[in-house]
């Protein structure tokens, strides 16, 4: 725990690290008080104000309904941080687990899950995720399964690889020679040194969830429409590509900005919790 | 191999409510039902279904489209050229601007050219490679017009032709992953440029030129090659994307058109035959190693 703290106070002391953190916090922000702060109504029609383009009356222009897309992108922060966030909180729930159980106790239990893993983790990513929606169906509770399914993988390795290292390590016998139990050893002692490794991992799972969510939209296999989600508001922009050049620009820069936070945020931590690359 | 077959089997039979249903509509005859389920095999005990599907599969047949009746191999292997030539493109790119700029990068750490670099490495993990799409065929072929924005020629059919269809969506694909290719280079040779034996070739008297080439490049390819491998996996999913961007009649697009027309049988053989090519890139991967790194052997 004091690792973390030391890692959040140096943090504060690393600029590209506490910029992508900003730009984390700003993108939950918005996400949060979309409802409260947009000008209008993300699914307002108003066909007198269709494909205008931006102004000070909408920042961002209108699409072919005349919505506004300010509101619209600021609406579509929810959507993808709620879809990012649970994906990766189920990826966790059932990764760690799966991963930690199969590290620590080894044998055949390790030999099944792996292999599990293993079928999961060759097929590209993105297909398999397309694979998923398009046998449950495109909404958002599926969007999260398939993306958790296609991350939890990812997850189990990580604590797998940490927990194989840990389990030798002196404190472990310590904690069995005391007449701890396994349980107790694996849970109270096992588990809190992965931390790093996890939140590191996580970060990069969110940056590309939002990528994924917003593709999976864009191609009509993810949040279902009229939902301002930031790949529907792009698909729709598509066929207004000349007329409407805005619709395509925001909400694909939006989507960039949060992931360029993400990773920013992601590769700085990484280099913070990271005992080798430690002055 | 086994594995991914079942996995994708499971997939698809995780598809809610009955496909005969899906197939004849809500009113479709009892009758109908019953025959149509005999002859697609539904009523038989899954893991029967799953073995006859796979002997089909291993000898090669994927079974027919449920809604065009067209056998879904020859479907793939129609478009396959298409996706091939995409992929192989964006693959083209992401190594051409990947290596030399993360070699650069290395060479150069804490420079300019390494911030510039490093940067550029930022901005294209975090782009869309389908948004990097749009805006390429926003800026070229709505606005300057160099390029068609709509319709298709193979290169196989004409080749200058073909390539001004295929630029800008192997562009928008192969910046992307040139990305996450020279991050890897450069760390990689990061690593390398501190060895002893680098700077043993430094003090002969070697120059510069030779050292970076053949004393560091060819050791830093190991890892270089594993993100190369997977750049693979990532390239023909992201196809199925760009291929939909840009209207070209793919694997991908027909991916996700078999979907949105419930073409399960079509979807089920896409994904296991994408799945297989990258299987198989995988393995090629792994042999590749030992060629770059001779410690590796295979017994």
């Amino acid at each position: 725990m004091d690792s973390l703290r030391d890692a959040f106070r140096r943090l504060m002391l690393h600029r590209m690290t506490f910029f992508g953190f900003i730009i984390v916090v700003a993108n939950v922000l918005l996400a949060i008080a979309a409802p409260f702060v947009s000008p209008n109504d993300p699914l307002e029609i108003n066909l007198q104000n269709k494909v205008l383009p931006p102004s000070s009356g909408h920042y961002f222009g209108t699409d072919e309904y005349g919505r506004d897309i300010f509101s619209r992108v600021l609406h579509g922060a929810s959507i993808s941080l709620q879809i990012s966030a649970t994906s990766v909180i189920l990826s966790l729930l059932i990764g760690i687990p799966l991963g930690g159980l199969s590290g620590f106790y080894g044998g055949f239990i390790d030999l099944i899950f792996m292999r599990m893993v293993d079928a999961i983790m060759s097929f590209p990513a993105i297909l398999l995720a397309i694979g998923i929606m398009a046998a449950l169906g495109p909404n958002k509770a599926n969007l999260t399964i398939a993306l958790g399914v296609v991350f939890i993988p990812r997850i189990a390795r990580v604590i797998r690889g940490s927990v194989l290292s840990l389990k030798e390590k002196d404190f472990v016998e310590a904690s069995r020679a005391i007449g701890n139990s396994e349980y107790r050893t694996f849970y109270r002692h096992v588990l809190p040194n992965c931390l790093s490794p996890i939140i590191v991992q996580s970060t990069m799972l969110f940056a590309y969830a939002t990528l994924a969510e917003a593709a999976l939209s864009f191609l009509g296999l993810g949040t279902p429409p009229p939902a301002p989600s930031w790949g529907n508001i792009l698909s729709d922009g598509r066929n207004f590509m000349s007329d409407g050049p805005w619709m395509t620009i925001f909400p694909g820069l939006a989507i960039a900005l949060a992931v360029f936070g993400y990773n920013l945020f992601g590769d700085g931590l990484r280099d913070l919790l990271d005992p080798r690359l430690k002055e | 191999m086994i594995l991914v077959s079942m996995a994708v089997f499971i997939i698809i039979r995780l598809v809610p409510g009955d496909p005969v249903l899906t197939l004849l509509g809500p009113n479709a005859e009892p009758g109908m039902i019953e025959e149509l389920r005999n002859e697609l095999g539904l009523n038989r005990p899954v893991s029967t279904q799953y073995l006859l599907w796979f002997f089909k599969v291993i000898q090669g047949d994927l079974g027919k489209s449920i809604v065009s009746g067209r056998g879904i191999l020859e479907s793939i292997l129609e478009r396959i050229p298409i996706t091939f030539s995409l992929v192989f493109f964006a693959f083209l790119v992401a190594v051409v601007v990947g290596l030399p700029s993360g070699t650069a990068a290395a060479v150069h750490q804490n420079t300019k050219i390494d911030y510039l670099c490093m940067t550029f490495y930022l901005l294209g993990v975090s782009i869309p490679s389908f948004w990097l799409g749009l805006l390429l065929l926003l800026t070229f072929s709505v606005h300057l017009q160099w390029f068609p924005s709509i319709g298709f020629v193979s290169i196989f059919k004409d080749f200058y032709r073909g390539l001004q269809y295929l630029l800008l969506p192997a562009l928008s694909l192969g910046l992307i992953e040139s990305a996450i290719v020279g991050r890897m280079t450069r760390s990689s040779m990061l690593e390398i440029l501190r060895q002893e034996y680098i700077t043993t070739a430094k003090a002969k008297g070697l120059p510069a030129r030779r050292v970076i080439w053949r004393h560091a490049l060819k050791n830093a390819f190991g890892p270089i090659l594993t993100v190369i491998g997977l750049e693979v996996g990532f390239l023909l999913g992201g196809a199925v994307v760009t291929e939909t961007v840009f209207s070209l009649p793919g694997i991908g697009r027909l991916v996700v058109f078999s979907i949105y027309n419930r073409d399960y049988p079509m979807v089920q053989g896409c994904i296991l035959f994408i799945s297989l090519v990258y299987l198989t890139v995988s393995l090629i991967v792994d042999l590749l190693y030992g060629f770059f790194d001779p410690r590796i052997k295979y017994g």
